[in-house]
């Protein structure tokens, strides 16, 4: 803990967790996003690919209690460094144009916050099944869950603008995570910027299309 | 007082003295060091070097400089090397041939012992340097890359890009932020130095003005060395920074320090040239662009043509003619002259008239665009971003600007002035490039006289001197500081009509005109009067707004302005004194019948000391004989 | 070269001292499209001054773009909007006739506000201080061909190394990080063999002290690097991240 502590005394040390955090969470998104294809694919497969996950293999929980100390940790992270830059220039310029900052680069203290109130909703809506009203039946299967959900054009619609949203996120937070790691350099930089623009756009694209076809199938 | 100017050269064979001196020299005690305050004035390569090593050794040190911060000195504006004869090119070079090489650059009016000391250490300069990190520029199979320089046939300049005295300095100062870190140097930076203190004939401390606080402040030493730099800054347009100034080591003079040689100014031929009143500073453009450059004027007189109407019969490629076997590239002082005379004639070019074609037509119709901008694409950006012309597409325009500064505080060979205890390096000294210094000296003389000399010439005087215990209490103090806060509430009293700047442009543009590349009789005795009149004027007319109590440019700029108006006037006298041309000081009344420099060895072997006896006066010429055991004077050609 | 005039509105931020709160004032100059950005100022000054009114102060020396002394917020850009040029080597032909044109000091809490444009760079020489240098006294260095250094790692530490200190980069940062100066320093010894020696001490000492110092952190917008008057690279700062991912855990 001593060392933990020391190590996120540095901004720098800070910024390589939040790193590491996000790219975990990178791998989580494109995990999830392929896994939910199987929702296109059909009730049995999907509650299949659900029993598999939550039943039969053994210590999910703990993978599931890792991937919410990464959200944790990435946002204590970025809270933390977000003050610190705010700190850093109190009075801002008058006039100041940017020459290379992007939509994602610019808007990722937004963008983040916005995605928390986003997955609490999203917990809501699939996990606890809570949102848009509470289902008791513990019977329930977990597409039958979410087809309720996307079913409804506005929450379809919700869901499609916070793809897009979390899309611009992880634009420049897929190349910023390996420049934090040190993974980065002459060669390699522009080719990171291309690959977390391409990456942004499938999660976007992604989750956006099966929003979409799912309200398109049980409208 | 009666001064006599013992340079104190050991004696012996020349290359044994410095081994011997530093022998024979007494040491201090690393236990015993600490004792000692060291009170360095300026943070340049000298400074900064002096500084760091004199701190390693366990001296306090105080650095003081007028910048934000110590790394900004004008040091870090050196483009071309630093000289170091190591011979890593086996090209025949060696200490001696870079003592003669210096000499004979010089002119011959530098002092022997000196200038072979600097060759000894200069190869040291270069050990040091790359194991600080400064990065050099290097072959593909890791050792050190070499280029040659002007009035040399060796190899011996080392480099890095054309950066070499930001990384020479960045060195440096690496060093001296090590030694702040450690709370062996105490740093004060935005601090300029305003009076030397002098308590029973030594050089005891310095009066200083916060630039911020404006606050006044006394601060005690044992020993106090300047490492100032240069003066071109007399001329107002020059290559040098527009803080740079002469204040500490004029105020030096006036406390009794013998000023050498001031009249020894060198005029660089390469730079962009004025393009109106309003300018600030000139650019240099590196010397190297004369190995493609073909420098040329019209033929016939207030030709307005554009460059390219003129056809070929009708361009006077001059230095080409009158100088066959050296062509572009003869020495700085010579090719400096030579532009001068052909605009002087009328047949300058630009809106001014006061500039020459620096051609690259032929080189680019030789050589392909691509390899011109691979060796120059630098120089030629940074030209184009100055003026808005290409050099791809018409010539260049060029002319002389003042650069560097020879002449400097009188010093022994252990580098102290005539107040003991007041010790002088770099270019705020005389002592080794006569009158007229090679390309890539100025950075090795720097780093010679704070790394490797000073070290031990100060621990000789400490260990030598029995120095009286005195703090800022003595009278000595409050009178130099009642002496600044005076002058400063004087300037400020003035309320007058005229800017600082209209003084420093108008003594500089006299001073161009007179005291510049060429000199004569009357030109000079005319503009001693006229700065008489003009220092007159400025203490009537003067306006500085604001007070000293904060932040005040302006006060700042009018305290340098006043020192030049006194200085400049000793510059004149010291020109109109030596009655020979050498190096960079040319007279007209003494020149050869095709116009070369005519030296008078019999009349003029000397170093001119002056002996200051108040504004105005008359001062006292000393002379210090040059003794040449070693070199044989000869007349300098390069037809 | 083309002497014409051009007639401008300068907008410059003026503050008394770091106390007073400061305001913008408006003045009308014309200017010859030859003069240098500083050198338009100069003549701004010169006529204040005999108005009877407050020159503006601001920091200057060398003027070729190499001391690192100058650097102001100009339409938004640090060093005004022209590539790889400091404000000393702006000319007035950049701008066009009738153009406002606002002039700010750099703005961040590690950099405090002296008056009007000038402020207070001092946090850098104490990020270097804390380690910004090879440890290595007078006279025990040995000979300079003893070790050879590759051409690439020279020219590499050369280009880290051509960083002048002038404050662009955390000016232009949406966060006021100083990372891309100190990278550069670091990734300037790092480049070297006889830096590495203390190479891992260097990265944590430089970090620490410029986290103390209240910069801002890095968020990768690469503002700074565009903004860089001798176009230090981004990647330092990626060097920068191993240099002290391998101090912590090499």
């Amino acid at each position: 803990m001593a060392y933990i502590s020391r190590f996120t005394k540095y901004s720098i040390g800070k910024k390589i967790i939040m790193g590491i955090s996000g790219l975990g969470l990178c791998v989580f998104a494109l995990v999830h996003l392929s896994g939910n294809f199987l929702l296109l694919k059909g009730q049995a497969e999907f509650n299949a690919y659900a029993d598999i996950l939550h039943n039969k293999i053994p210590g999910f929980v703990a993978v599931e209690l890792g991937l919410a100390a990464c959200f944790i940790v990435h946002m204590w992270m970025g809270i933390s460094l977000a003050i610190q830059n705010r700190n850093a220039r109190p009075q801002q310029y008058a006039v100041k144009k940017s020459n290379t900052t992007s939509l994602g680069s610019s808007t990722m203290a937004y963008t983040g916050t916005y995605f928390i109130l986003f997955l609490i909703i999203h917990l809501m809506n699939i996990k606890f099944a809570f949102l848009p009203k509470p289902i008791v039946d513990p019977s329930i299967d977990k597409y039958t869950v979410t087809a309720m959900v996307l079913a409804q054009p506005a929450w379809s619609f919700f869901y499609i603008i916070s793809s897009i949203i979390l899309g611009i996120h992880l634009s420049h937070g897929f190349y910023s995570a390996f420049q934090s790691l040190g993974i980065a350099g002459e060669k390699t930089t522009p080719k990171l910027l291309i690959a977390a623009r391409i990456y942004g756009l499938v999660i976007a694209v992604g989750y956006s299309y099966i929003a979409v076809s799912m309200l398109m199938l049980h409208r | 007082m009666g001064i006599t100017l013992d340079a104190k050269i050991p004696s012996g064979n020349i290359a044994d003295k410095w081994d011997k001196h530093k022998f024979e020299s007494k040491l201090v005690n690393p236990a015993n060091r600490r004792k000692f305050t060291v009170l360095v004035v300026g943070t340049g390569l000298a400074g900064a070097s002096a500084a760091a090593t004199l701190a390693e050794q366990g001296y306090k040190v105080k650095t003081f400089c007028f910048q934000d911060s110590p790394r900004r000195a004008h040091s870090i504006a050196a483009q071309g090397g630093i000289n170091a004869a190591k011979n890593y090119r086996n090209d025949g070079d060696s200490v001696y041939r870079l003592f003669y090489d210096t000499i004979k650059g010089g002119d011959y009016r530098a002092r022997e012992a000196n200038v072979h000391r600097l060759a000894q250490v200069s190869v040291n300069i270069i050990d040091q340097c790359v194991a600080q990190g400064v990065p050099f520029a290097r072959e593909y199979g890791g050792y050190l890359d070499n280029r040659s320089f002007g009035g040399t046939q060796v190899a011996r300049t080392f480099y890095a890009a054309g950066q070499t005295g930001q990384q020479l300095l960045l060195g440096a100062y690496s060093a001296l932020s090590r030694q702040i870190e450690q709370g062996a140097i105490e740093s004060h930076t935005r601090t300029e130095v305003l009076d030397i203190v002098v308590v029973n004939g030594r050089a005891r401390g310095i009066i200083t003005r916060h630039l911020i606080t404006g606050e006044v402040k006394r601060h005690m030493g044992d020993a106090v060395l300047l490492c100032t730099g240069g003066y071109s800054t007399v001329f107002f347009l020059s290559t040098n920074a527009m803080g740079c100034n002469v204040t500490a080591t004029w105020r030096a003079h006036k406390k009794g320090a013998v000023f050498a040689n001031p009249c020894f100014t060198q005029i660089h031929p390469t730079s962009i040239p004025v393009h109106g009143e309003n300018q600030s500073k000139l650019t240099l453009m590196s010397e190297g662009l004369r190995n493609d450059g073909r420098v040329w004027v019209p033929k016939a007189k207030n030709d307005k043509r554009r460059a390219e109407d003129i056809p070929e019969a009708e361009r006077d490629y001059y230095l080409e003619e009158r100088y066959p076997s050296f062509g572009n590239l003869v020495p700085r002082d010579v090719a400096s002259r030579a532009a001068k005379k052909v605009c002087d004639e009328g047949r300058g070019v630009g809106s001014s008239g006061q500039s020459v074609y620096m051609d690259f037509r032929d080189s680019i119709k030789r050589l392909g665009k691509q390899v011109i901008t691979e060796k120059y694409g630098n120089l030629f950006d940074m030209y184009h971003k100055i003026t808005g012309e290409n050099p791809m597409e018409q010539p260049m325009r060029i002319y002389p600007a003042p650069h560097y500064t020879m002449g400097g505080l009188w010093v022994d060979y252990n580098l102290m002035s005539t107040i003991p205890g007041l010790f002088v390096l770099g270019e705020a000294n005389f002592s080794d490039h006569g009158a007229n210094r090679l390309g890539a000296s100025a950075l090795m003389q720097g780093l010679a006289d704070g790394y490797f000399v000073i070290p031990y010439t100060l621990a000789n005087y400490f260990g030598a001197t029995t120095l009286e215990k005195v703090d800022t209490q003595n009278p000595a103090f409050g009178d130099a500081e009642n002496t600044v806060k005076e002058r400063l509430n004087r300037i400020l009293s003035v309320k007058g009509n005229r800017t600082v700047d209209s003084f420093h442009k108008e003594l500089g543009r006299a001073m161009w005109d007179n005291c510049g590349m060429s000199r004569n009789a009357e030109g000079l005795t005319k503009t001693i009067e006229h700065i008489s009149k003009l220092r007159d004027e400025f203490w009537n007319t003067v306006r500085v707004p604001g007070d000293a109590n904060y932040v005040n440019p302006e006060l700042e700029k009018a305290g340098r302005v006043a020192d030049f108006l006194e200085f400049s006037e000793l510059m004149c006298r010291d020109a109109l004194s030596r009655n020979e041309s050498c190096g960079g000081h040319f007279r007209e009344e003494y020149q050869t019948e095709d116009n070369e420099a005519r030296r008078d060895d019999e009349n003029y072997c000397y170093v001119a000391g002056w002996e200051f006896n108040g504004v105005g006066k008359e001062p006292t010429l000393h002379k210090e004989q040059l003794v040449f055991d070693n070199v044989k004077l000869t007349q300098r050609s390069y037809k | 070269m083309s002497a014409s005039t051009i007639s401008v509105t300068l907008k410059i931020w003026r503050q008394k001292n770091p106390q007073d709160k400061g305001h913008f004032e408006t003045y009308p100059i014309t200017v010859s499209t030859d003069a240098s950005f500083l050198e338009m100022i100069d003549q701004l000054n010169g006529d204040l001054i005999v108005q009877g009114k407050d020159p503006v102060a601001f920091d200057h020396d060398c003027r070729e773009g190499i001391c690192g002394m100058c650097g102001a917020m100009v339409n938004g850009y640090a060093h005004a909007h022209e590539k790889a040029t400091t404000l000393c080597q702006t000319h007035m032909r950049s701008f066009k006739n009738g153009e406002e044109i606002v002039i700010e000091p750099w703005r961040a809490s590690a950099f405090p506000i002296i008056k009007d444009l000038m402020v207070d760079r001092s946090s850098f020489d104490k990020i270097i201080q804390s380690g910004g240098y090879i440890s290595v006294s007078t006279g025990s260095a040995p000979d300079a061909n003893a070790t050879p250094i590759s051409k690439i790692a020279a020219d590499h530490a050369f280009a880290s190394a051509a960083c002048i200190g002038c404050g662009a980069c955390v000016a232009a940062c949406p966060n006021a990080s100083a990372m891309l100066f100190v990278s550069a320093k670091i990734s300037h010894l790092a480049h070297l063999p006889q830096g590495r020696v203390e190479g891992k001490k260097r990265a944590a000492a430089m970090i620490d002290r410029m986290d103390e110092l209240g910069f801002g952190n890095c968020t990768n917008h690469r503002e700074c690097e565009a903004a860089c008057p001798k176009e230090i690279k981004l990647e330092n700062i990626a060097l920068m991240n191993r240099e002290f991912l391998t101090a912590e855990f090499a």
